[in-house]
């Protein structure tokens, strides 16, 4: 246990940048980013007495972020058009933004579990342990699905190459 | 993994080129500023995990004139409220948020060496919640209250006026900003108000003060959320 008590604000200075990063490449809209960085930090705040042990406040709270990914990529599939991201902005074509926008586009070839540990682990760089109890699966199973994870991203990258 | 366990994959190299650019993507400072802005006074309790930051949680929802109201006791502050229907109550200082609920079923805490069965409730209950809501987006009822306005909220209005003045009128931002700091000198939102003098200041041209200022952020607050972008804000 850490001597120092974890609260929101500690939770925030800790993370809101990697919380906010991590909601992007799991598919959450650039226009809805800002909301569901609040919704992550809304729900760390509601449920923070059950974080018990504060040396890796981590995985809980991606597990929080995770869900609202998913809730937020869920909305988007019954969304309506008007809901889309704008046009970027030329300003933007900078090589962070071109690694933005090519790993966004290979991470929309994976399904949302693979997405989801090819994120925590090689953007994130989470443990597999963390990952396991962010995802609330077993470990091999996070192992499992994250080998199966990298193998279709470097198969989503060649055909990248090949179709230009 | 422990040793014995399988090697983990690895990205070839062009692969993790991308990620390692990607890696360099957090949040602006200023963008992350505005949501700690709408986050307010529950980014600024001082509880701890564990002691609860609702103490007394939620005890009472009274439903009145179409308005549902959370009312949260022991913080001296209310928490959020909901609205289904229009109301004319004064909107309060800060967006209301989701209303809070009963604890849910937790992912077990990072560190532990047994790999936990997926908690089937963990924070997935999202998909029952609102979202969080956009200044302005959606409506909010007010919590009647006879009660002071609680410092913290006065602190928020102060700093949100002075980041809404801040592209058209930094000088405002400023006096804003000055006006914070006589009144809560040492308030929960001191960082967020010494984000906005930075931007001021750097907004004015008045580079040397910007860059003390940056100087004296970074120093004060050195795991802060912002300092990456604080740090490149105005180079060396």
């Amino acid at each position: 246990m850490s001597s120092t008590p974890t609260t929101l604000r500690s939770l925030w200075d800790d993370h809101a940048p990697y919380v906010l990063r991590s909601l992007r490449y799991l598919g959450v809209r650039e226009a809805d980013l800002d909301d569901a960085v609040q919704e992550t930090f809304v729900i760390a705040h509601r449920k923070i007495r059950d974080l018990r042990t504060v040396d890796a406040p981590r995985g809980w709270l991606y597990a929080i972020a995770v869900n609202v990914a998913r809730h937020a990529r869920r909305a988007r599939t019954t969304g309506s058009l008007d809901d889309e991201d704008p046009p970027h902005d030329p300003r933007d074509l900078g090589r962070q933004m071109q690694a933005r926008h090519e790993l966004l586009w290979l991470l929309d070839q994976l399904d949302e579990q693979k997405r989801e540990v090819i994120v925590l682990y090689f953007l994130e760089q989470l443990t597999l342990r963390e990952i396991s109890e962010a995802l609330g699966c077993p470990l091999q199973t996070v192992y499992s699905r994250l080998g199966a994870a990298t193998k279709q991203l470097e198969e989503a990258r060649t055909r990248m190459r090949e179709t230009g | 993994m422990r040793p014995g366990d399988p090697p983990t994959p690895r990205l070839p190299p062009d692969l993790a080129l991308v990620v390692e650019a990607a890696r360099a993507d957090v949040g602006d400072a200023a963008r992350l500023q505005a949501i700690a802005a709408r986050l307010g006074p529950q980014l600024a309790s001082t509880a701890p995990a564990g002691a609860s930051l609702i103490p007394h949680a939620v005890i009472g929802a009274l439903v009145a004139g179409g308005v549902t109201i959370a009312v949260v006791h022991g913080t001296h502050r209310p928490a959020v409220s909901h609205v289904s229907a229009p109301v004319t109550q004064a909107t309060p200082a800060w967006q209301p948020l989701t209303p809070p609920e009963p604890p849910a079923t937790q992912p077990a805490p990072a560190g532990t060496d047994t790999p936990q069965a997926a908690p089937a409730s963990s924070p997935q209950d999202t998909t029952s919640r609102p979202s969080a809501s956009r200044p302005g987006r959606t409506g909010g009822a007010a919590l009647p209250s006879t009660r002071a306005p609680d410092p913290v909220v006065q602190e928020h209005e102060i700093l949100a006026q002075a980041r809404r003045s801040l592209d058209s009128n930094p000088d405002d931002t400023l006096a804003r900003v000055a006006d914070h700091e006589r009144h809560f000198p040492d308030g929960a939102l001191t960082s967020e108000r010494e984000l906005l003098r930075i931007l001021a200041l750097a907004r004015l041209g008045r580079v040397p003060e910007a860059r003390a200022a940056r100087d004296a952020f970074l120093m004060r607050w050195p795991t802060s959320a912002y300092r990456n972008e604080v740090e490149r804000l105005l180079g060396p």
